[in-house]
C-alpha cells in the first residue's frame, strides 16, 4: 500500500559544506524537503529551498531547547528565546513546527523539577507560536524524561493550546517501549514523525548506544505495525529520517540515496 | 528473561513483622553513642537466598549472616515458616506476590487476571499470617501485545479489587518498580498509587531497577510517604554500556552507580525509617550472606 507521506531527512545528515550543497544533496537522493536546525541563516536557506525545490516541514530547535529545564533562570530564558527563534525560522520557511526537546532529567536536575520548568518556559512561546501558526513539537529523545506515552499525552494536554504537539520518534523509544502503542496513545498529538532505526539485540549486548548501530529494516521496528498504527490515527504528515548510523566505507551520496530507498519499503509496508 | 531470573535465584521473599512505620524510630535526635546512623532494619529477599537446606536451615543462614528478616515469598507453607522464623529469631516484613510476572493483572484474558488476583489475596493473607505489613506486587507487564494505557486500566481496576481484603487485615500493596516496561516516571508512579485513595497502596521502592533510566534519590523524594519499603539492589551503568543491558546488574552493592549517601539523605528526608531489603546475587554461600549483610551495613551508614 502506498501512503500519502512525504520524505524528508534531517539537515546534519546530510553531505556537503554549504547549505546549498546539503539541499542538493537531499534533492538527488529523492527526498521531498529537509528538516534544518534553527538559527542558519535564513536567506541562505530560502535561496537553498528555491534552487532545489524542496519543501522544509519542520524547524529543529533541538540544541537550544535543551536549556528548557536548566536550573539557572538565565539559561532558561536563552532557552525560550531559542524558541521562538526557531519559530521565526520556522515562519519564514512555511514550516509547519518546530523540533522541541523537553529539556532534560539528570542527577542534578530533577524529573518533578524538570516538569515544571519545561512546562513554566515552553508557555512563555505558546503566544508567538500561536501567532505565527506554528506549532511546538515536543520530540521523545533520550533525555530521561517523560518517559511514558500516558505521560506524554498528558504533559501536551496540559498546555491547552493547540499550537503543542509532539513530534515522535519511532527509534527512539524501542529501549523502553514500543512504537505503535506511543503512536495510538499520542494520536492526533503527532505533529511530525522521526523514522530511526534500533536494535534490541544490540542494546542487550553491547549495551543501549550500540543499539541504534543497525541498519534501517534490520532493527526491532515492527513497521509493518508501526504503519498500521500512523495510519490507524489519521496521520499523514511527514516522515522525516534521522539516521542514528552510518555503515562505514559507504560513499556519503550514495548512502543517501541507500536511506531514500529504506524509506520508501519502509511506507510501503 | 525477567530481573528475578537473572539473579541466579529463584523466587522469594519474606520478610517480618515489621513495625508500623512511623513509630518510634525517630531518627532526627542523634545519640551521642556511636549507635547505627539509621534506625532501617536490615532484610533480604528469600528468593536471593540461595544456601542449601530447609527453610529453617535458610533462616539460620540468614540471622548469622547479621540480617534481622527476610521477605518471603507468597504461597508458601505458612506453618513451617513461622516455626523457622521463630526459631531464627528473625522478622518478615514484607511478602513477596509469586505469580504477578507469570499471571499478570494486565493481561488481556479475564480468567489470568482473576488468577492474579487470586494469588495477590493469598500473598496479602500470608502477610498477615507473618505479620509482614506490606506485600511486594509487580502490578503488570507492558509488552508488545500489552499495551502501556491497557495495562495502566486493567491493573488498577484488579488492584482495585483487591483493596477490601487489605485494608480489612492491615496490609498494604506495595508496587515495585522493576522492568516490566511501565510506570517509568516517577510523577506518574505517584498519581498511580494516589489513583486508589487508600492508605492501603503504597510503594515498594527497588534503587536498582532505576538506573538505567533514571535516577533512584528523585524518585524517593517524590514518591514520599507512599514508600512503604525499600529494595536494595546495585547497578553499574559502565557494565550496561560497555557489555550489554543486563550486565548492569552483575555488580556487587556499593560498586555500582547508585549514589548511596545522596539515596539515603533523601530516604532520611521523607522520614523513610522501616526496611532496607537486599536483592542481589551472591547469597549462595554463608560467606556471601555475610558479604551482602556487611555492604548493607555499609549502605546503612553512608
Amino acid at each position: 500500500m502506498k501512503r500519502n507521506l512525504k520524505k524528508g531527512l534531517w539537515y546534519s545528515s546530510a553531505p556537503g559544506g554549504s547549505v546549498l550543497e546539503k539541499f542538493q544533496a537531499v534533492k538527488a537522493a529523492g527526498f521531498d524537503g529537509i528538516e534544518p536546525p534553527s538559527h542558519l541563516d535564513q536567506e541562505e536557506v530560502l535561496r537553498a529551498r528555491e534552487a532545489t525545490g524542496l519543501a522544509i516541514p519542520s524547524v529543529s530547535c533541538g540544541k537550544h531547547s535543551r536549556g528548557l529545564s536548566h536550573p539557572d533562570t538565565a539559561q532558561r530564558t536563552e532557552a525560550v528565546e531559542g524558541l521562538k527563534h526557531a519559530l521565526r525560522d520556522a515562519k519564514r520557511y512555511g514550516a509547519s513546527s518546530i523540533l522541541v526537546v523537553a529539556g532534560g532529567v539528570t542527577q542534578q536536575v530533577s524529573y518533578a523539577d524538570a516538569y515544571q520548568r519545561v512546562q513554566e518556559s515552553v508557555r512563555q512561546a505558546v503566544p508567538l507560536a500561536e501567532e505565527l501558526g506554528v506549532k511546538l513539537a515536543f520530540e521523545n529523545v533520550w533525555n530521561h524524561f517523560l518517559l511514558s506515552p500516558l505521560e506524554a499525552a498528558r504533559f501536551v494536554d496540559e498546555f491547552r493550546s493547540p499550537a503543542v504537539g509532539w513530534q515522535f520518534d519511532v527509534g527512539n523509544v524501542i529501549n523502553l517501549g514500543w512504537p505503535e502503542q506511543w503512536i495510538r496513545i499520542l494520536g492526533p498529538r503527532i505533529l511530525t514523525l522521526h523514522i530511526k532505526e534500533f536494535s534490541r539485540k544490540k542494546m542487550n549486548e553491547k549495551g543501549p548506544y550500540a543499539g541504534f548501530a543497525v541498519e534501517f529494516l534490520e532493527g526491532d521496528n515492527d513497521w509493518p505495525t508501526v504503519m498500521k498504527a500512523v495510519d490507524a490515527i489519521g496521520y499523514h504528515g511527514w516522515a522525516i529520517v534521522e539516521p542514528a548510523w552510518q555503515p562505514k566505507d559507504v560513499d556519503p551520496a550514495v548512502r543517501l540515496k541507500q536511506i531514500s530507498a529504506k524509506l520508501d519499503q519502509i511506507l510501503a509496508t | 528473561m525477567n530481573r528475578r531470573e537473572f539473579l541466579n535465584a529463584g523466587a522469594g521473599a519474606l520478610a517480618l513483622a515489621a513495625l508500623a512505620p512511623g513509630t518510634s524510630f525517630a531518627a532526627e535526635e542523634k545519640p551521642a553513642v556511636a549507635a547505627p546512623k539509621r534506625a532501617i532494619k536490615k532484610g533480604i529477599m528469600w528468593g536471593t537466598v540461595g544456601v542449601a537446606g530447609s527453610v529453617a536451615e535458610k533462616m539460620k543462614a540468614i540471622k548469622a549472616a547479621g540480617f534481622d528478616g527476610a521477605e518471603m515469598m507468597s504461597h508458601m507453607e505458612v506453618e513451617e515458616v513461622l516455626r523457622a522464623r521463630d526459631a531464627a529469631g528473625l522478622a518478615i516484613p514484607s511478602v513477596c506476590n509469586r505469580d504477578h510476572w507469570s499471571k499478570p493483572l494486565s493481561h488481556p484474558d479475564p480468567k489470568v487476571r482473576e488468577e492474579g488476583l487470586e494469588s495477590l489475596k493469598q500473598a496479602l493473607r500470608d502477610a498477615k499470617r507473618y505479620g509482614a505489613s506490606s506485600v511486594l506486587l509487580v502490578p503488570a507487564v507492558v509488552s508488545k501485545e500489552v499495551a502501556y494505557d491497557d495495562a495502566y486500566k486493567r491493573s488498577q481496576a484488579e488492584i482495585r479489587k483487591a483493596i477490601p481484603l487489605a485494608e480489612e487485615l492491615g496490609v498494604k500493596i506495595a508496587i515495585e518498580n522493576v522492568w516490566n516496561h511501565f510506570l517509568l516516571s516517577p510523577l506518574e508512579a505517584a498519581r498511580y498509587v494516589d489513583e486508589f485513595d487508600t492508605p492501603a497502596v503504597g510503594w515498594h521502592f527497588d534503587a536498582g531497577n532505576i538506573l538505567n533510566y533514571g535516577w533512584p534519590e528523585q524518585w524517593i523524594r517524590i514518591l514520599g510517604p507512599r514508600m512503604k519499603m525499600f529494595h536494595i539492589k546495585e547497578f553499574s551503568r559502565k557494565k550496561r554500556d560497555s557489555e550489554g543491558l543486563w550486565k548492569g546488574f552483575d555488580v556487587k552493592l556499593l560498586e555500582g552507580d547508585n549514589d548511596w549517601p545522596a539515596i539515603l539523605k533523601a530516604v532520611d528526608d521523607i522520614g523513610y525509617h522501616s526496611w532496607a531489603i537486599t536483592e542481589q546475587g551472591g547469597g549462595g554461600s554463608p560467606e556471601g550472606l555475610k558479604d551482602l549483610a556487611d555492604r548493607l551495613g555499609k549502605i546503612l551508614a553512608s
